[in-house]
């Protein structure tokens, strides 16, 4: 198995997600490489990187071309940002088993490239990563996420961030309420018991797209309906974060349910990150 | 979510000078976080307090304990001329009351002996200062694109009455924040002027200062951890020639770690504007705990003017703000209003003037009197030492200058 990359994309999802946690599975299957950070009852990120990302892009398993492997991230994103700084153009990654025996289940993931510091010299830097490799059972109980229902979806516009960044400063307050309605009206809401309760609205409709099915049901003249979610604040900073960096972005909300981010990395849409939240029952 | 209907209001008002009420509202959160704001039909007056008692130890007398009261009076007032539309309707909330039947009986009379006090409650300032300062960021953001200063960010300030919430909306092209800011009826909180009020029969110094002057001076004896600061202020009528000429002073004197630590403020026209010392007094020497003076630094800083009134045991600062650009035209400016306790000091006024830089000091002015012609004036904002020769003549011993209050 061998894979060269050359990439920023990566860098960037990296660098969004790791705020969440170090240890992401990476799956390369032979289309796409799935980054996914996710833990039980917790926030979850899938991103999806499409393999056009890399020059070259080789998956060879006895599973359907598809390997997994738990790693720290971290580590990856120190080499990625040193490769960033170097004046190479070229970085490959490839997947060795390791040597010596250490467990079946071990294998290192090994990062090179090379930095040309003058004319005549160039400096190969290289890395190895120590990952460990999933099983074929473990690997397939790692699934993506599925909402029930979807009550709100509507396209976000750009500048949005501007209207999350409102809420950074309330660092005492737990739970962060974000509203969608049926015609396109975005708020958020937070609340301090005995203290404050503030809503910001967002002047503009946004743009929504209407479910097929309740879409006989919706007269012209029906009133708004407003679906709510209520989520930790601390786990929407995330969200907040992607919405700075990504340009395609589309917010879900599953009432009572999760409220899914689901944006583009760039226009060319190559780059996916899906970003779930569970709602929170008060 | 508590939406309300905003058509039934006792006051409704529209702002755009977020960047001087942010900022004003924040100097004023240092002294105290608790506020309690009284609407009225000409600005909303915000008055705060700063109260600490703490047990002290006296050489001077004999190792007796006593106790220390620190205590500070805030007041600001925004005025109506700051706000682009200023709705002020007390009588909704009279016949709100008298409509309202859910309103238990018992409640109704002492709503009607309450009158004055419907429309005064206490907030948490702090939260309402850092919302306005985020919405007047936000601005000068929006705005660096195109070098426009005029606030695009409008912020309306609803209150219904006791009860309710005082609500700010900030509206600007892109969205808007409706911020509910929960009102008490703090009974702990009594900040008010009674028994606060300078006694303006029995005045001992009163003075006008510029206030990046002051705030330097504060600022310098801040660095050196001043603990305890006099405001020593003194007055010298010329008896050698008889054309009643007087030369007055204005000096801080800080007792730290370090020492005892001496700033005269310069006695020129353009910084000090006017000090006058009553009763005829030599001079006039009062001290508070530094850390008071700390808590309105900030004020200080956003200050244009600062005037100073002293009577027998309380000294009252009134500085005059024309901070942010933002502001309408023709804005006088934001006054505000601080009295300070003053400590009782046993320290001998030789231990912090000593008797000779005194005679000094009474020696040198006569020499600069007689060689005024020939002296080389030197123009130091502040100067540390005693021994310069360097006073300058006051013609009309400031008594004429024009007071902006």
């Amino acid at each position: 198995m061998k894979l060269k990359i050359y990439m920023t994309q990566l860098l960037d999802t990296l660098a969004s997600i790791i705020g969440l946690r170090k240890y992401c599975v990476l799956r390369f299957t032979p289309t796409h490489l799935n980054i996914i950070s996710a833990a039980l009852n917790e926030p979850q990120v899938w991103c999806k990187l499409s393999n056009n990302l890399f020059e070259h892009y080789e998956v060879e398993s006895l599973r359907d071309n598809t390997i997994s492997f738990e790693m720290n991230i971290e580590q990856l994103l120190q080499v990625l940002k040193q490769f960033e700084k170097s004046n190479s153009d070229k970085l490959a990654i490839r997947l060795q088993k390791k040597g010596n025996d250490s467990g079946k289940r071990s294998a290192s993931l090994a990062v090179f490239f090379d930095d040309t510091i003058s004319t005549t010299n160039t400096v190969t830097h290289t890395f190895s990563i120590s990952v460990r490799l999933l099983r074929k059972e473990s690997d397939e109980r790692i699934n993506e996420p599925e909402l029930s229902n979807v009550d709100v979806l509507m396209k976000l516009p750009p500048d949005i961030s501007s209207l999350f960044k409102r809420i950074d400063r309330y660092r005492s307050v737990n739970f962060l309420k974000i509203i969608g309605s049926k015609k396109g009206s975005l708020s958020l809401n937070v609340q301090e018991e005995n203290n404050l309760n503030v809503t910001i609205t967002w002047n503009e409709k946004l743009q929504v797209q209407q479910k097929k099915d309740s879409l006989t049901n919706i007269e012209d003249d029906e009133d708004d309906e407003n679906f709510e979610i209520l989520v930790k604040l601390k786990d929407w900073k995330l969200g907040s974060r992607i919405c700075d960096i990504c340009k395609n972005l589309v917010l879900i909300i599953s009432q009572e349910e999760a409220l899914v981010l689901h944006c583009y990395l760039d226009d060319d849409e190559s780059c996916e990150i899906i970003y779930f939240i569970s709602g929170v029952n008060q | 979510m508590t939406q309300r209907l905003d058509d039934d209001f006792v006051f409704s008002a529209t702002t755009h000078s977020l960047s001087h009420i942010s900022s004003i509202l924040n100097s004023l959160t240092s002294v105290n976080s608790q506020v309690l704001i009284t609407i009225d039909e000409d600005g909303l007056n915000f008055i705060t307090e700063y109260s600490h008692i703490c047990r002290g130890m006296s050489n001077f007398s004999g190792n007796k304990r006593f106790y220390i009261l620190t205590k500070i009076i805030a007041e600001i007032t925004l005025e109506k001329s700051l706000f682009t539309t200023y709705q002020y309707n007390p009588q909704t909330k009279d016949k709100d009351n008298n409509d309202d039947t859910d309103d238990s009986d018992s409640n109704s009379d002492s709503n009607s002996i309450d009158n004055t006090n419907q429309n005064k409650f206490a907030v948490d300032l702090t939260p309402i200062a850092e919302s306005l300062s985020l919405a007047s960021k936000n601005n000068t953001q929006f705005n660096g694109n195109n070098n426009n200063y005029y606030s695009q960010t409008e912020c309306t300030i609803f209150y219904k009455g006791s009860g309710y919430p005082f609500i700010l909306i900030f509206e600007d092209n892109k969205m808007i924040e409706r911020c509910e800011f929960s009102t008490f009826i703090n009974l702990e909180l009594e900040a008010n002027n009674i028994g606060f009020e300078l006694n303006q029969n029995d005045l001992l110094v009163e003075g006008i200062i510029k206030s990046d002057v002051l705030y330097d001076a504060l600022k310098d004896l801040k660095d050196i951890n001043s603990e305890q600061i006099y405001i020593y202020a003194t007055s010298q009528q010329d008896n050698n020639n008889n054309n009643n000429k007087s030369y007055e002073r204005l000096a801080l004197i800080s007792k730290s770690e370090v020492g005892n630590s001496t700033l005269y403020l310069p006695n020129e026209k353009s910084i000090l504007e006017k000090l006058i010392i009553y009763n005829n007094d030599q001079y006039n020497l009062s001290c508070y705990e530094f850390n008071i003076f700390n808590k309105f630094l900030k004020s200080i800083k956003l200050s244009n003017k600062c005037k100073f009134k002293k009577d027998s045991n309380k000294l009252s600062l009134n500085l005059l703000s024309l901070y942010g650009f933002d502001l309408p035209k023709n804005y006088t400016g934001t006054i505000f209003d601080f009295k300070i306790l003053q400590k009782d000091f046993d320290e001998p006024i030789e231990n912090l003037i000593p008797e000779n830089e005194k005679q000094r000091l009474e020696r040198q002015d006569q020499q600069v009197e007689q060689h005024e012609q020939q002296h080389e004036q030197e123009q130091d904002n502040i100067r540390y030492n005693l021994n310069e020769n360097q006073y300058e003549e006051e013609e009309n011993g400031g008594i004429d200058v024009p007071i902006f209050i």
